[in-house]
C-alpha cells in the first residue's frame, strides 16, 4: 500500500476537532449508531473525518470548486437523511462515496457540461487564486525549471483527467487518488469487480493517450 | 478477447496488487519473456504514478459548518435520542440566538437576546398573540396567555443529560388578503418550499393542537371554509424573519387591500387603508420589484426542483379530486353586503391535503430517480469494447437514458436483493416532542371581496361611497 493509502485509512487523525473529544475517537460504526439516535455531534465527526476525501472525489469529477463544494455538502446531507437505510453491510465511507459519486454524476449528466482545467486561464467561476497559471507562477522551488515542469505535468494530467468520460474518470479517481481497492470501488459503483478491473485498464490507456496528445 | 489481450488487461490489476497469487505468478512468467508486455506494464505504472502525484484537494475551511447548518436546517433528526434531549452541535458551540416574536396587529413585541449556556433557559412571550383579521377565523383567545418556551441545551459529551420538557411554541399570525385563494395558496406554498419547509397532512383530530404533532420546519394546510385557507407552520425561530419577509412580498403582490376585514366595508373603502402592517396598503399595482424578482427566482428554483422530481404542477392539480363545499352566494352576499356580485362564481380551492402531499413529494431532496445505473453501463460498454467498439462507441454506450430507479440507499445494501428498510419521507414527518421550542406561524389566506377582478365590475371609492 502506498503512503496515500495510509493517509486514507488514518481517519481519526484526519478529523478536525469540533468538540466532544470523547466522540471524535469513535469508529465509524459507533458514530453511525449515535447519528441514528439523533447525535449531531457524531455526525459532525463523520463530516470532519471524510470531508476532504469526499470533496476531492467530487472535485476531480466535476472540476469546478464551487460546484464540488455544494455537491459534496449534498452528499453528507443525503447520507444523514438516509442514515436509517444504511445497513452496515459495507463500510460507511464506501456508502458515503457512493452517494457522492452518484450525485455528482447525476448532476453532470443533467447539465451535460464538460469542464476543463485550462492551463492558460482560470475556469469559468474559479477564483483568481485557483488559476493554474498563477499557481505555477507563485510556486517557489530551489529549481524553478523543475518546479515549472512538474507543475506543467500536473496541469496536463488534471486536464486530461477532467476531459475523460465519467465512468473512466471515476475509477481512476477512486483507485489512484482515493486508494480504494477493487472491491470497494465495485461497491461504490455497484458493478462487479471484473468490470472495475477491465474499466481501470481501459481508463489508464485512455489517459495515457490523452496525455500524449497534450504533450508539446 | 484473445489470451494475449486478457494478459494485457491483467497488467493493470497486477500493478494494483489485485491478482490472486496464482494469477500473479502466471503473469510474471509471461512478463519475463515478453518485452512488449514489460513496456506496457512500465507505461501503465507511469500513468498511474502521474495520477497519484496530483494534489489531494481539501474541503474549504467552512465546509463542515456549512454541512452542519444544512443538516440542522433540514431537521433530519426527527426522532428522540434515548435521553429525550435534542443534542445540537450548534448549541454546543454556545451560539447566541435572538428570538424575535412579531405580532401582526394587537399585542406586544418582545425581543430578547439569549446567551445559550449549559442548563435550561426559558423564553417568555409577553402579551397575547394577535387576533386574525377575519370574521370567520378561529378564535385565538385560548392562546392569549404568555407562553413559556423552555429550551434545553445539551452539554458536550453528556449523553445522559436530563430530558427537556416539550412545550407549546409561541404563535405568530400572518394574514394575506387575496382575490384568488388558489393562487395565493400556491404562492405561499412556494414560499414555504424555498425555505425548505415541508408539508405534512392535516391532523383533523388535533384541531389547533394539530401542529403540535408536526416536526419543526413543516406545515399543514387546511381550508376552513370557501373564503379562507389556513396554513400552520412550525419553524425554527431564526427562520421566522425570512419567512415573514417572503410573506410580506407576497402580500405586497396582492391586488386587494390588506387592511380590511369582511363586514368592515368602511375600512376597505378607506383611502388611507390604515393597515397595521403596511400604511400604504390599498389597491396596488403589480409592478415587479427587485424583491419580487428575488421571490420569483426562488419560486422558479422550487419549481425547477419539482420538475426534476418529475412532478408537473398540472398533474398535481389534476390529482386533487376533493373539492371544497362552495359557499353559497347568499353567504357571500351576507358577508359583503352591497359589494358582492352574487352571480360571480367562487374559485375552486386546491384541496390542501393533496397540494401539501404533492409539495412534500416535490420537495424531496435531490432526485435519485435519474441516477445512472452503473451496472447497465458496464454491460453495454464492456460489450461494445469486446466487440471492438471505438472510444466513441463506448462513450455512446455510456450515455444511457435515465429510468426511474430505487433510491440510491436501497442499493447500498450489499446483500443481494436487499429490500428498502423504510420510508424516509415518513420518518421525516415523525413528530419529536424532545425537539427544541419552535416558532409557530399561522398564515390566514382570506378571500377578499373581488371588485378588482377583471371579470367583475370595478368598484371604485366613489361607487362605494355612493352606496353608503
Amino acid at each position: 500500500m502506498s503512503a496515500k493509502s495510509s493517509k486514507a485509512v488514518d481517519s481519526s487523525a484526519a478529523s478536525r476537532d469540533i468538540g466532544g473529544q470523547q466522540v471524535v475517537h469513535l469508529d465509524d460504526d459507533a458514530l453511525v449508531t449515535l447519528v441514528r439516535n439523533g447525535d449531531m455531534q457524531a455526525f459532525g465527526v463523520l463530516v470532519g473525518r471524510y470531508q476532504d476525501r469526499v470533496f476531492n472525489l467530487v472535485y476531480r469529477m466535476c472540476s469546478r470548486r464551487a460546484e464540488a463544494e455544494e455537491l459534496a455538502q449534498d452528499a453528507f446531507v443525503k447520507a444523514l437523511e438516509r442514515i436509517d437505510q444504511f445497513k452496515g453491510n459495507s463500510r460507511f465511507y464506501t456508502w458515503l462515496f457512493r452517494i457522492a459519486a452518484n450525485l455528482t454524476i447525476s448532476h453532470q449528466r443533467r447539465y451535460k457540461r464538460v469542464r476543463f482545467h485550462s492551463i492558460d486561464g482560470a475556469s469559468e467561476d474559479d477564483a483568481p487564486a485557483e488559476n493554474l497559471t498563477a499557481e505555477i507562477a507563485q510556486r517557489r522551488a530551489p529549481d524553478p525549471a523543475t518546479a515549472a515542469e512538474v507543475a506543467e505535468t500536473r496541469d496536463m494530467v488534471t486536464e486530461a483527467l477532467a476531459a475523460m468520460e465519467e465512468p473512466f474518470r471515476i475509477v481512476l479517481v477512486l483507485r489512484d487518488m482515493q486508494d480504494m481497492d477493487y472491491a470497494e470501488i465495485a461497491q461504490v459503483l455497484d458493478v462487479p469487480v471484473g468490470t472495475v478491473k477491465s474499466r481501470l485498464f481501459r481508463a489508464r490507456g485512455l489517459l495515457r493517450e490523452r496525455l500524449e496528445e497534450l504533450r508539446p | 478477447m484473445t489470451n494475449r489481450e486478457e494478459q494485457f488487461e491483467q497488467l493493470s490489476a497486477y500493478l494494483d496488487g489485485e491478482l490472486t497469487a496464482k494469477e500473479a505468478l502466471e503473469l510474471e512468467g509471461v512478463l519475463h519473456a515478453d518485452p512488449d508486455m514489460q513496456a506496457e506494464l512500465e507505461s501503465l505504472r507511469q500513468t498511474r504514478d502521474l495520477l497519484r502525484q496530483l494534489p489531494q484537494e481539501s474541503a474549504p475551511d467552512h465546509f463542515a459548518h456549512a454541512v452542519m447548518a444544512r443538516a440542522e436546517k433540514h431537521h433530519h433528526l426527527g426522532k428522540a435520542n434515548p435521553a429525550g434531549m435534542y443534542r445540537s452541535w450548534r448549541w454546543i458551540q454556545m451560539a447566541t440566538a435572538a428570538v424575535v416574536l412579531l405580532a401582526a396587529g394587537l399585542g406586544l413585541i418582545v425581543i430578547k437576546n439569549l446567551q445559550l449556556q449549559k442548563g435550561t433557559e426559558t423564553v417568555v412571550v409577553e402579551g397575547p398573540p394577535p387576533e386574525p383579521l377575519v370574521a370567520d377565523g378561529p378564535s385565538r383567545a385560548a392562546e392569549a396567555e404568555p407562553v413559556a418556551v423552555p429550551m434545553a441545551i445539551a452539554t458536550a459529551g453528556d449523553i445522559d443529560a436530563a430530558p427537556a420538557s416539550p412545550a407549546l411554541p409561541a404563535v405568530v399570525t400572518e394574514v394575506i388578503w387575496t382575490d384568488d385563494l388558489a393562487l395565493a395558496q400556491r404562492q405561499v406554498e412556494n414560499v414555504l418550499a424555498v425555505n425548505d419547509i415541508e408539508a405534512v397532512e392535516w391532523d383533523e383530530s388535533a384541531a389547533m393542537g394539530g401542529p403540535k404533532a408536526m416536526a419543526v420546519n413543516s406545515y399543514q394546510a387546511a381550508k376552513t371554509d370557501g373564503r379562507q385557507i389556513q396554513l400552520v407552520v412550525n419553524i425554527e425561530a431564526d427562520q421566522v424573519d425570512r419567512l415573514r419577509l417572503d410573506l410580506t412580498k407576497l402580500r405586497n403582490q396582492q391586488v386587494v387591500a390588506q387592511s380590511f376585514a369582511p363586514g368592515s366595508i368602511d375600512r376597505y373603502e378607506s383611502k388611507d387603508a390604515g393597515s397595521r402592517d403596511d400604511p400604504a396598503a390599498g389597491s396596488r399595482s403589480t409592478t415587479v420589484t427587485s424583491d419580487d424578482q428575488d421571490l420569483a427566482l426562488r419560486a422558479e428554483e422550487a419549481e425547477a426542483r419539482r420538475e426534476r422530481a418529475n412532478l408537473p404542477r398540472e398533474e398535481e392539480l389534476a390529482a386533487a379530486k376533493a373539492d371544497p363545499p362552495a359557499a353559497t352566494t347568499a353567504d357571500r352576499a351576507a358577508a359583503y353586503p352591497g359589494v358582492v356580485d352574487k352571480d360571480e362564481p367562487l374559485d375552486t380551492i386546491i384541496p390542501p391535503a393533496e397540494s401539501a402531499a404533492a409539495a412534500a413529494r416535490s420537495e424531496a431532496p435531490l432526485p435519485l430517480e435519474d441516477v445512472p445505473d452503473f451496472s447497465s453501463f458496464a454491460e453495454t460498454a464492456d460489450t461494445a469494447a469486446d466487440e471492438g467498439g471505438t472510444d466513441d462507441a463506448m462513450a455512446e454506450a455510456a450515455d444511457i437514458e435515465y429510468e426511474a430507479i430505487d433510491a440510491v440507499t436501497e442499493e447500498m445494501d450489499q446483500e443481494p436483493g436487499g429490500a428498502p428498510s423504510g420510508d424516509v419521507a415518513a420518518a421525516d414527518a415523525i413528530p419529536d416532542e424532545s425537539l427544541p421550542a419552535m416558532q409557530q406561524v399561522v398564515i390566514y389566506l382570506n378571500r377578499a371581496p373581488s371588485p378588482i377582478r377583471r371579470a367583475s365590475p370595478m368598484i371604485t371609492d366613489d361607487d362605494a361611497e355612493s352606496r353608503n
